[in-house]
C-alpha cells in the first residue's frame, strides 16, 4: 500500500535523524582528524593521513614504561 | 527449557552479596559520609555547624541555581525520552543482520571520551561552525549567532549523552513484553499508531529505570559539559566545581552536593509516588 510505504520511509527517516544527532560529534572528529591545519575548523580544506602518522611515530604511545617527563 | 532453582541457604546468599556490599561501602557510602561531615563543619570552635547550609539557603542565587538545575534536568530529560524511544523501538522490531552494529552505534557516545565529544559539538556549534554557516549561507541569518557557551550547547549537549542511557533502558523493556502486545493490538485489528501509543502506555512503568539513571549521571555530566557552558551556564554541579577548585571552600560545596542529592531524592520518590498513584487507577 502507498500510504504504508510512506510511514516506512517516515520512520526510518526519523531513526536515521537520531542517529545522526547521536553519531553528529563523532563524525565531526573522524573528519577533522584527516585535516592538516593545526587549528580547529570545518570543513577540512585538504585530507590526509598526517596526524594518524605522527600517532604511530609517537614513541611515547607505544611505551609501557612510563614516560620520563 | 526451565532450569530449576533451589532455594539456597540464606547464609550463601549473604556470603555472595558481601563482596559487593563492601565494595559499594567503601566507594561509595564512606565518601558521601565524609562529604556530609565535611559539609557540617565549623569555621570555628563548634564540632558541627549548619553555616554552610544557612548561606546557601539564604543567598537567593543559590536558590536561583538550584531552580535551573531542576529545570536543564527536566529539560533534558523531556527531549531525551521521545528520543530515544523510536530508536528503542526500531532495534527491538529490526529483523536486519544490521541490528548489532546499530545497537553498538547507539551507545558508541558512552564510550568515548567528553573532550572528544565536546570537541565535536564545539565544530558544530560554534561561531563558524556547521549550524552558523549553513544558515548564514541559506540566508536565514544575517550574522552568525551564538550557539556555543549557553545553555542551548548545554541541552544538546546532555541530551546526546543520555540518549544511549534511555534507548538502552527502553529497549531492554521493549524486548521484554514487546511481542505479545503488540500482536495483541494487531489482533484486535489497530490501526499502527494505536498500536505505537498501547506500546507507549506500557512505558511509564519502566521509564522510572531509566529516570534513575538520568538524573544520576546527569549531575556529574553538567559538570563535563560545562566545558560548552564556557562558565556562563550556572548549575549545582558546575558550582560544586567552583567552589571545590577555585574558592577551596570544602564546607559549601559539601553543602551543595548534599543539598543537589536530596533534591534528586525528593524528585525519584515523587517520581515513584506518581507512578504508583497511576499504577492503582488503571
Amino acid at each position: 500500500m502507498k500510504h504504508d510505504r510512506t510511514v516506512r520511509i517516515a520512520w526510518h527517516l526519523l531513526i536515521g535523524l537520531i542517529y545522526l544527532f547521536l553519531l553528529a560529534p563523532l563524525i565531526i572528529v573522524l573528519i577533522v582528524s584527516f585535516d592538516t591545519r593545526p587549528y580547529l575548523s570545518f570543513p577540512p580544506t585538504s585530507f590526509s593521513l598526517i596526524s594518524y602518522a605522527r600517532v604511530l611515530h609517537n614513541p611515547f604511545f607505544f611505551r609501557l614504561e612510563k614516560p620520563v617527563c | 527449557m526451565r532450569v530449576s532453582v533451589r532455594k539456597q541457604p540464606s547464609w550463601l546468599q549473604v556470603l555472595l552479596i558481601l563482596p559487593g556490599v563492601a565494595a559499594l561501602v567503601v566507594t561509595f557510602v564512606f565518601p558521601l559520609l565524609w562529604l556530609a561531615r565535611t559539609s557540617l563543619q565549623p569555621t570555628t570552635g563548634h564540632i558541627l555547624s549548619l553555616h554552610a547550609y544557612v548561606r546557601l539557603f539564604e543567598d537567593s542565587f543559590y536558590w536561583w541555581v538550584i531552580g535551573r538545575t531542576i529545570f536543564i534536568g527536566l529539560l533534558c530529560v523531556v527531549i531525551t525520552v521521545p528520543m530515544a524511544f523510536p530508536v528503542a523501538l526500531f532495534l527491538a522490531r529490526s529483523q536486519s543482520r544490521w541490528r548489532g552494529t546499530l545497537t553498538a552505534l547507539a551507545i558508541a557516545p558512552l564510550l568515548t571520551s567528553t573532550v572528544i565529544r565536546t570537541y565535536g559539538w564545539m565544530v558544530i556549534l560554534g561561531r563558524h561552525g556547521l549550524i552558523n554557516t549553513t544558515l548564514v549561507w541559506a540566508g536565514i541569518l544575517a550574522q552568525p549567532t551564538r550557539l556555543d557557551n549557553g545553555p542551548f550547547a548545554t541541552v544538546v549537549a546532555l541530551v546526546e549523552i543520555l540518549l544511549p542511557y534511555g534507548i538502552i533502558s527502553i529497549l531492554s523493556h521493549l524486548s521484554r513484553l514487546d511481542a505479545e502486545l503488540e500482536q495483541a493490538a494487531s489482533l484486535l485489528r489497530a490501526r499502527r499508531l494505536q498500536v505505537l501509543a498501547c506500546l507507549a502506555a506500557s512505558l511509564p512503568a519502566r521509564v522510572d529505570d531509566s529516570l534513575a539513571p538520568c538524573l544520576r549521571s546527569r549531575n556529574q555530566l553538567t559538570r563535563d559539559t560545562s566545558v560548552d557552558g564556557g562558565g556562563r551556564v550556572f548549575v549545582l554541579a558546575t558550582e560544586i566545581f567552583n567552589q571545590t577548585t577555585i574558592a577551596l571552600d570544602w564546607p559549601f560545596a559539601g553543602a551543595l552536593s548534599i543539598t543537589l542529592l536530596a533534591f534528586f531524592g525528593i524528585f525519584v520518590a515523587l517520581y515513584q509516588r506518581i507512578l504508583q498513584h497511576v499504577e492503582s487507577q488503571s
